[in-house]
């Protein structure tokens, strides 16, 4: 199993979690079964479309995942997804 | 009412950034505690407005990267980032619609109103959970320097600073 990171903002969505263990075998799928964990979280993180919305920008192992592309990355044993917001408005 | 407590120095700092950044939005991550007891800025880390051109007179973005690396010196100081703050250029200390759109919950959002260079009204409030606006909360500053800061202010939904 792999571990997603939340953000402070979101950890109230995961009953106060941090940490999430997660199975999948992508980081699309990873995300589902957090989704599937803690629904709460889904509105905050995806849009009417089912897309991420564009603030949520994941690092696997210290690495950015492309937006779009997390369907097509592996989520590998003990690997860590960190979820983290970029902040904007005006 | 939810209230946050923000120290004179921070608070300081945040109104000092945005004349800075004057004319365009100046912004950062707000650092301290939040428990039982509520919640604290202790600290403010100013950031660079990453939006280019003249979109940032109306506009700030800070990257995921410089929330990535704020978070683990915050974390290194027993803090954790609790909000944002930014500026408004000759602009209400209002909540915009896109400030909306890209809150999130459990975040203060401090914003301060800056006339012709000079910061007038910091408002604070936090994302509601149907994203619908925003509640607005209570600055509390720790000794009274800054009177007059805490203004009751009745939030205009859907005000635009600008097109875009």
């Amino acid at each position: 199993m792999a571990t997603v990171v939340l953000p402070a903002p979101l950890r109230p969505y995961a009953l106060g979690n941090k940490d999430v263990a997660v199975r999948g075998e992508s980081v699309r799928e990873g995300l589902a079964d957090l989704m599937h964990q803690y629904p709460g979280l889904e509105g905050h993180l995806f849009n009417e479309e089912g897309e991420l919305r564009p603030f949520v920008h994941l690092f696997l192992d210290g690495e950015e995942v492309t937006q779009g592309k997390e369907a097509g990355v592996t989520l590998g044993e003990g690997s860590r997804l960190m979820l983290v917001p970029s902040i904007a408005g005006g | 009412m939810n209230k946050v407590a923000i120290s004179s120095e921070a608070l300081e700092q945040i109104r000092a950034h945005g004349e800075l950044s004057y004319p365009d939005e100046g912004a950062g991550l707000l650092l301290g505690k939040t428990g039982e007891g509520g919640r604290v800025v202790l600290g403010v880390h100013s950031l660079e407005n990453r939006r280019e051109g003249e979109a940032r007179r109306k506009r700030y973005l800070i990257e995921a990267a410089q929330i990535l690396r704020s978070g683990e010196q915050a974390e290194s100081k027993g803090l954790e980032v609790v909000g944002v703050f930014h500026s408004h250029p000759d602009h209400p200390a209002q909540p915009s619609d896109t400030d909306r759109e890209w809150a999130l919950p459990w975040y203060s959002y401090v914003i301060t109103s800056v006339e012709g260079g000079m910061a007038q009204v910091t408002t604070s409030g936090r994302l509601r959970e149907d994203r619908s606006g925003f509640e607005e909360e209570r600055i509390e500053s720790g000794d009274g320097a800054v009177s007059g800061l805490n203004p009751v202010v009745r939030w205009r939904q859907g005000r635009e600073q600008g097109a875009g």
